[in-house]
């Protein structure tokens, strides 16, 4: 089987004037499509790097990185914006909606820069904000709803083109427990229906829910455990 | 495909202009005053031009007036005769729709114990021809009149209201001083002077009521004109029939035809006309300034609100956006501002015009062109003091968009 993510020997350094920060150490990495993955690892460990290399916000100083066979390295800002939109759905720590404009059409945003037509665009919103039980708030905006309903509309929104691959940072990071609980099942459902995620964390309960742990020190990989079959094998 | 994304944007510029509305209305204050004035002064040339053109049609556009020009060795045979007046017509009758000494009395008239300053017009017959008489009652000076030099009178409206309190007093007489003895004139006819009360305005409130009587009547056969009014016929270039009848006419009186001089209607019209027409671009020119103030106005809102939603843009580059999407919504959004605000200035422009126009009673001339450039010019000034910011927006890295607190 082809691989979603295959990652060689990565390498990204940053310069903040005279000093040279060595984010992360010639990576390698494989990821299969469907695969639930949490990464893990203290602030500075590098994972934040990792998640925007993922994530074609940012690009590695060398080594290489494909992403459904395509080398991001080689793509330009506008390619990279066309891949994020197709290929990648973000849900942030910090829900990174977008304020004043209701729900529905935070949910729509995604679609519009992919030119889907408006009608499809918005019958589409609604089966997703339906999806993560906000159907009947389509018009609140951001700033009226709880913190776990805020990332129910951007795991919405991060479905919205059907990305092979869904990308949480940290998506529990400012909800209580319920809350996160009610966001980490849901990953699980959509897991479930064959979508890839991969979270960034730094608490172990949350990371537990993946089946597969990737943990990062000084910009190495220091495990990488598969824990899947166990669950499978409980059920 | 790209509509969709030109619509979507247009959509998040009113959203945004609409969520900030008394900063908008603060940013395009810059841009309406600078339209306003620019608008009104535009208008007020225009329409200054507009009253100008009327006061010159009143006149007669295709008028001329020749009379002796500056002669040291002034002789009696330089001045105009009825046998010159003759020839000039027989020589030029294409060319000229009407010929006639320029010559006005005046009088004051009494009856009823109500008194007037009565100016009384010299014409020929025909006058009415070249220029428009509105004659209300009886007729105007014929060829009859002319040749057996009745003593008749046309009155205005005003004078015939003034003297017998009624219009048509057609068939009665008036008493005037003619070259130092007093005549009785039959009126035969009524006409009304039509002026549009800023004409009225410019001439000044005139003492005198204006009358047409035969221009042979209160002059003797051998009486020498000092000038004459000239009527060019239409089909003729006004300044070089001017040169002609000028040499001709030195040629009958053994002078050089720099001896006498030729005055046309037009002549003046294209330079006052000229001078209008650069002061009011010269005025709005520094109007247009203001514009440049208002442009700026609108570059440092901009860049305000694009530092605002720098998160803003960093989701949504992180969601797909391209850097020509961001670029063209800021862009929009600086054009749409900058475009309300110019349409906002040119009603504001064109109300202040109007009420302005309302005292003094002129016609107000809108040029629908200055309108559509108004606008045209305050969206270009919205693009291009917008670009600056626009541009620093769709650049911006998604990372540190979104790091951005």
């Amino acid at each position: 089987m082809d691989k979603m993510i295959s990652i060689k020997n990565l390498n990204k350094v940053y310069k903040t004037g005279a000093v040279e920060v060595h984010a992360l150490k010639d990576v390698n990495l494989d990821i299969n499509y469907g695969e639930f993955i949490a990464i893990m690892g203290h602030s500075g460990s590098g994972k934040s790097t990792l998640m925007n290399i993922l994530g074609c916000l940012d690009r590695p100083t060398s080594g290489k990185y494909f992403l459904d066979g395509i080398e991001i390295g080689k793509q330009s800002a506008d390619e990279l914006s066309l891949i994020r939109n197709k290929k990648i759905g973000f849900v942030f720590q910090a829900f990174n909606l977008i304020p004043r404009t209701n729900i529905l059409r935070n949910v729509e945003l995604p679609m519009i820069y992919a030119k889907v037509k408006s009608g499809r665009r918005r019958e589409r919103a609604l089966e997703l904000l339906e999806k993560v039980g906000l159907g009947d708030r389509i018009t609140h905006l951001p700033n009226e709803l709880s913190g776990g309903q805020k990332q129910r509309v951007a795991i919405a929104r991060a479905l919205a083109n059907n990305p092979p691959i869904i990308l949480a940072d940290e998506p529990t990071g400012n909800l209580d427990t319920k809350s996160s609980e009610e966001i980490i099942n849901i990953f699980k459902a959509l897991n479930n229906e064959g979508n890839s995620i991969i979270l960034v964390t730094h608490e172990p309960d949350i990371a537990e829910n993946a089946d597969r742990v990737i943990v990062f020190k000084d910009g190495c990989i220091i495990e990488d455990r598969r824990k899947g079959g166990v669950e499978n094998n409980l059920v | 495909m790209l509509k969709i994304i030109w619509f979507e944007n247009i959509k998040i510029a009113f959203q945004s202009i609409l969520s900030n509305k008394m900063r908008s209305l603060l940013t395009m204050l810059g841009i309406i005053i600078g339209i306003s004035s620019v608008i009104s002064i535009v208008s007020i040339g225009d329409s200054m031009k507009g009253v100008m053109d009327d006061l010159y049609k009143n006149v007669g556009e295709n008028r001329a007036m020749l009379y002796i020009g500056n002669i040291e060795d002034l002789r009696s045979t330089d001045f105009f005769f009825n046998d010159d007046i003759k020839l000039i017509k027989e020589r030029f009758k294409d060319k000229l729709s009407y010929i006639c000494p320029n010559e006005a009395v005046r009088s004051d008239v009494t009856l009823n114990r109500k008194n007037i300053n009565l100016n009384m017009i010299c014409v020929d017959s025909g006058y009415e021809k070249v220029q428009e008489v509105k004659m209300l009652y009886g007729r105007m000076i014929n060829d009859n009149d002319i040749d057996r030099k009745s003593k008749v009178i046309v009155l205005e409206l005003n004078a015939a209201g003034k003297l017998f309190g009624k219009g048509n007093v057609v068939g009665k007489t008036i008493r005037v001083k003619l070259n130092n003895s007093m005549e009785d004139l039959l009126i035969v006819g009524v006409y009304k002077n039509e002026q549009s009360p800023m004409l009225a305005l410019m001439q000044g409130q005139s003492m005198y009521e204006d009358s047409y009587i035969p221009y042979t009547m209160p002059y003797p056969s051998n009486y020498g004109f000092y000038g004459l009014d000239v009527f060019v016929n239409e089909k003729y270039s006004i300044s070089s029939v001017g040169d002609e009848i000028i040499s001709y006419i030195a040629g009958l009186k053994n002078r050089m035809p720099e001896n006498y001089m030729y005055y046309t209607v037009e002549e003046e019209q294209v330079a006052v006309t000229g001078i209008l027409g650069g002061l009011s671009i010269a005025v709005a020119a520094i109007a247009a300034i203001s514009l440049l103030v208002g442009g700026i106005g609108i570059m440092n809102i901009m860049l305000v609100s694009v530092t605002e939603r720098t998160r803003e843009i960093g989701i949504k580059k992180a969601l797909g956006a391209r850097t020509k999407d961001v670029l063209f919504q800021f862009l929009i959004e600086s054009a749409t501002l900058s475009a309300i605000g110019g349409i906002v200035g040119t009603i504001t422009g064109i109300d202040l015009v109007m009420i302005g126009g309302s005292f003094i009673s002129i016609p107000i001339v809108v040029n629908p062109g200055s309108i559509i450039l108004a606008v045209a010019f305050s969206m270009i000034i919205g693009i291009f003091f917008g670009y600056y910011p626009a541009k620093k927006a769709a650049h911006s890295d998604p990372i540190d968009a979104l790091r951005y607190e």
